[in-house]
């Protein structure tokens, strides 16, 4: 295992994580026993496990004792009761009533929606399961990525490929965006059948080369 | 932090005891050491003997002629002789897989820290504290879940609705957070390992342990603070 296979693969997280199957892990060791960086990379990462634990041990002692039960909670509870009935005597009406009146009125109105997402998190361009997302005409197409953040960076750029190579799309990611999971949307009418890729860049600050931090690959199913 | 170069001359400053060096020796390998082994073996107690005898018998080699033959090769030397104590460790216990076939599920630093694990600084302990209070509740249930809890990881994952490379970016995410406060702190203890290095106490004990080393061989101890 050389250094960039390590950068790449995740290969310290997974390391701690114990994760790493046997004989990598032991290709991985030989590598930061000798590579200052990763060995660096692995003693950060478990210095910050064994103090999270610490802290979250701590966090989970100290949650507020239980409060004692007062005599105004007696005459609460018939209180509560009364209430109780009352709300269902109002659910029953707007089940009844109400909502079948809103339901007409929505099915023509432009409304959210729930939408389904295609997780890329853990589809790396070397893994053997490629997530697949499926089309429907005129329906954007949603995906969950994750930027590999990195302080070299002053922003990301993700750029989608179609199946025949040629750029799709690409979107600027600012470093405070990146943090979190993106929710990446591709207009429907210009998806096709096939594998794409997802790739995820780091723009340094000035004219720097960008540097692929990840790659990753969905297909498209039932696209018109 | 390294702050040195595995070449010749550091080698030649091993061989000669000198106390910075050994105390960065030790310091160095000694937490690389001590995440292997804790993934291997049950007992935090073996886990230092086992340190102890590797340090032994990579200073003894050093001593010998020929016993390292690249000195930039240091850490991998270093690696292999860890390899062939656990091996024999192995072996005095009757076992008889290999080194891969063993599979530890205690993840990395499982238990409480040792007495040669260092106690992370104020600025190091503030720094996790922030890293975790900015992470959303989700994030902190699953971090605790399987660091504190131990509990399977595909379980926890499955139940907090996120895939297992989502944990390890955000396992990448805090470290990187945290690199940069445990970056300085390793720099300044070894700013002050270098200007204490003749001027500690500890330092003809630490001499003299070598001493007593090279006298037993491979089995001895060596320590890194002596009275």
């Amino acid at each position: 295992m050389n250094h960039t296979d390590a950068l790449q693969t995740f290969a310290a997280e997974k390391y701690l994580l114990n994760e790493l199957p046997a004989p990598i892990r032991e290709e991985f060791e030989a590598h930061f026993f000798e590579c200052e960086e990763c060995a660096m990379d692995v003693r950060t990462g478990a210095a910050f496990v064994g103090q999270a634990r610490t802290e979250l041990r701590s966090a989970s002692q100290g949650a507020p004792a239980r409060k004692t039960r007062s005599l105004f909670s007696f005459f609460t509870l018939p209180l509560a009761g009364a209430l109780v009935a009352a709300m269902a005597v109002i659910v029953v009406y707007q089940n009844v009533v109400t909502l079948p009146q809103l339901r007409g009125e929505v099915a023509t109105a432009n409304v959210p929606a729930v939408v389904t997402a295609t997780s890329l998190i853990g589809a790396a361009s070397r893994g053997t399961d490629v997530p697949s997302a499926t089309a429907s005409k005129g329906q954007p197409l949603f995906l969950n990525v994750d930027v590999p953040t990195d302080d070299r960076f002053s922003s990301y750029k993700l750029t989608i490929n179609d199946p025949a190579g040629s750029p799709a799309g690409a979107i600027d990611v600012s470093p405070d965006r990146a943090k979190n999971t993106l929710l990446v949307r591709m207009p429907g009418n210009e998806v096709r059948n096939g594998t794409y890729t997802l790739t995820v860049e780091g723009i340094q600050a000035g004219a720097g080369p960008a540097f692929k931090l990840a790659q990753y690959r969905f297909r498209v199913l039932n696209a018109n | 932090m390294r702050f040195e170069s595995f070449d010749a001359e550091y080698t030649a400053r091993l061989r000669a005891a000198d106390a910075a060096t050994l105390e960065h020796f030790a310091s160095y390998f000694g937490e690389l050491i001590h995440l292997k082994l804790r993934s291997r073996v049950d007992s935090r107690e073996v886990a230092e003997d086992l340190r102890q005898e590797t340090f032994a018998r990579v200073l003894a080699a050093l001593r010998t002629d020929g016993g390292l033959q690249h000195a930039d090769r240091l850490g991998a030397f270093v690696n292999s002789v860890c390899n062939n104590v656990l091996l024999e460790y192995y072996r005095s216990r009757g076992r008889t897989e290999s080194l891969d076939v063993r599979e530890e599920v205690h993840p990395v630093a499982s238990e409480a820290p040792d007495a040669l694990s260092r106690v992370l600084s104020q600025d190091e302990v503030k720094a996790v504290r922030r890293i975790l209070a900015k992470l959303g509740e989700r994030d902190r249930d699953l971090l605790k879940a399987i660091f504190l809890d131990e509990r399977d990881k595909d379980e926890v994952c499955s139940e907090l609705g996120v895939g297992r490379e989502y944990l390890r970016v955000l396992l990448h995410r805090a470290k990187q957070a945290f690199k940069a406060v445990y970056v300085k702190s390793a720099a300044a203890r070894a700013r002050e390992r270098r200007g204490n290095s003749l001027a500690a106490a500890g330092v003809p004990n630490l001499v003299l342990n070598l001493e007593d080393l090279s006298a037993k061989g491979p089995g001895g101890r060596i320590n890194r603070q002596s009275k």
